[in-house]
Formats: structure tokens, sequence, C-alpha cells
């Protein structure tokens, strides 16, 4: 669901760069040139943040809608 | 028998072995990569969560935060002096977690994780644990145990340990990755005791055999 804590396959820590390395993908950067200057040298460690899919945020708005319609009906009670 | 450092930087180690034996500079390179005994979260007491992420789930997010730690200051849970299954201060620490969300949906990160000793800590503070909608809540009480890369990786002391030939006979160039939970130097001192200790200990139980 989020991204994986450490490389599936070294075990190196990887989830403590992913947002800056989606913010500056975003903005334009390479990938190659963003993962290089986090000193991520080895394929195994690349491949998780290239490739991760956080599908929390397709989740995540479910719980949203069900916490607004609480507090609708707690309104509508008071 | 030398050993000199070749280089070394925070996170990785270079060093050349000379005079040692393959079998040894290879025994080693294995302690070091998943012998040491190093702190991770072992048991989490989940009081209340209604995030998205399952109770077992959260549980292994946790577990995988490298945490710094200081060298043999902790005893092995099995080796405490205490007997007790719950630990004492020497041979566990307690990682005290309680976030929620009041105004809007934000991520978690491992900064609201709060230790009861102020050397362990998560060794990075922007590790996302799990994102929270209003009104989700999460409060967790866990346990930082020592423990061994054999048992689970969580424990792993080494991301990488590579035993390189030269050109020379018993001469070894060692690299040692740390996962950041020890200094590479600790690694590779700490490697070169556990080594030796488990070798008294072999030749102690062969003794034994003896008799």
């Amino acid at each position: 669901m989020l991204i994986p804590i450490r490389c599936f396959t070294c075990g190196n820590l990887i989830a403590d760069k992913f947002n800056e390395y989606l913010e500056r993908v975003k903005s334009g950067d390479k990938p190659k040139i963003v993962l290089d200057e986090f000193g991520i040298k080895r394929y195994c460690c690349r491949r998780m943040l290239l490739t991760s899919v956080e599908t929390i945020q397709q989740i995540i708005p479910f719980h949203e809608a069900i916490q607004r319609r609480h507090q609708e009906v707690q309104s509508e009670l008071t | 028998m030398s050993l000199e450092i070749i280089n070394q930087n925070s996170n990785v180690i270079s060093i050349k072995l000379n005079d040692i034996p393959l079998q040894y500079a290879n025994a080693l390179r294995r302690v070091c990569l998943n012998g040491i005994p190093i702190l991770a979260i072992d048991t989490v007491n989940i009081i209340e969560n209604s995030s998205v992420l399952a109770d077992e789930g959260l549980a292994h997010r946790l577990a995988l935060i490298p945490l710094s730690m200081p060298v043999s200051r902790f005893n092995e849970p099995l080796k405490c002096s205490c007997n007790n299954k719950s630990g004492c201060s020497n041979c566990r620490v307690i990682l005290m977690m309680d976030s929620g969300s009041k105004d809007k949906t934000r991520t978690i990160m491992s900064n609201e994780i709060i230790s009861e000793n102020e050397d362990v800590k998560p060794v990075s503070n922007n590790i996302p644990i799990v994102e929270l909608a209003v009104g989700q809540r999460l409060k967790i009480e866990a346990y930082a145990r020592l423990g061994r890369g054999t048992t689970h990786a969580k424990w792993n002391s080494a991301n990488i340990s590579v035993l390189t030939h030269t050109n020379r006979k018993n001469e070894y160039i060692l690299t040692v990755e740390s996962t950041g939970t020890l200094s590479p130097i600790q690694l590779i001192s700490s490697g070169i005791n556990e080594l030796s200790n488990r070798l008294h200990e072999f030749k102690e139980n062969i003794n034994k055999i003896e008799l």
C-alpha cells in the first residue's frame, strides 16, 4: 500500500527518500539523476523507488467520506 | 595478520585483510552480514488502530525501521539476568506512538515514535509509517529487542558484505555497508568480537566431548 521501508533484496533503507524523489520527479527531474544524487547504487534499490505505486491514496477517500457522513449525522442529531 | 582501512564513509567501509586464510575471512564476512545482535522492534501492542493498514502490516513496517543503538549496551533477551519474559531495561527498549489526525489526511512519519532511551531512535525522521484520514487514530506500544539476522531479516546488521580477491595470496578486501544501526567501523569490530566468541564457544564444546 505504501512504499516498502527497506529494499526487498538487500535491506537498504529507501522509504525516507521516497517523498523527495516523487516531488523532484514531478517537478521534471529525470529519475536517474535523482537516484544517483541519493546515492542509490544497486539496481535492486533503484527499482524499489522507480516502480513503487502507492495504493493507500485510493483507499483513504472512502474513510474520509465515512468521516464526513458521520459528522453530518452527528450535526443532524444535535 | 593485519587489517588496513582502504576507504570509509558514513555507511560503507572497505578493509584489506592481509595474511588471513580464506575460511576466516569468509567467516568474518558472514558474521558482519547477519551475526551481530542489533535492535529491532520485536513485540507491538496495538492499543488502537483505525488506519487502513492491518495490525500485522503495521507491525511489519515498524519492525523494519532501523534503530540507532549504542554498541554492547543491551543484553540478548535469552541471556539477560532478569529472567523475565517481558524483559528489563537492559534487554529491551519501549517505544510509544500516539498519533491522530485532526483536520486533514496526513502521513505519520517515524519522528512521531517516542523512545524510552534517547540513544535508541529511528535512523531517519522521514520514514512514512501509515497515512491517517481525519478521525483515524494510531496508538501503539512497541518493544525493541536484540536479535540476529539468522532469525529475521529485520535484524540483519549489514546490507551488503562482500569479499573480493586481490592478486596476492591470502589477501582479501572486505566491503561492508551498514543499515544505519551501527557505524561501519563498529560493525567490523563487533563482527570480530562475535567471531572470536563463537570460536571460543566451539572450542569449549569440543573439549566437553573429549571428557
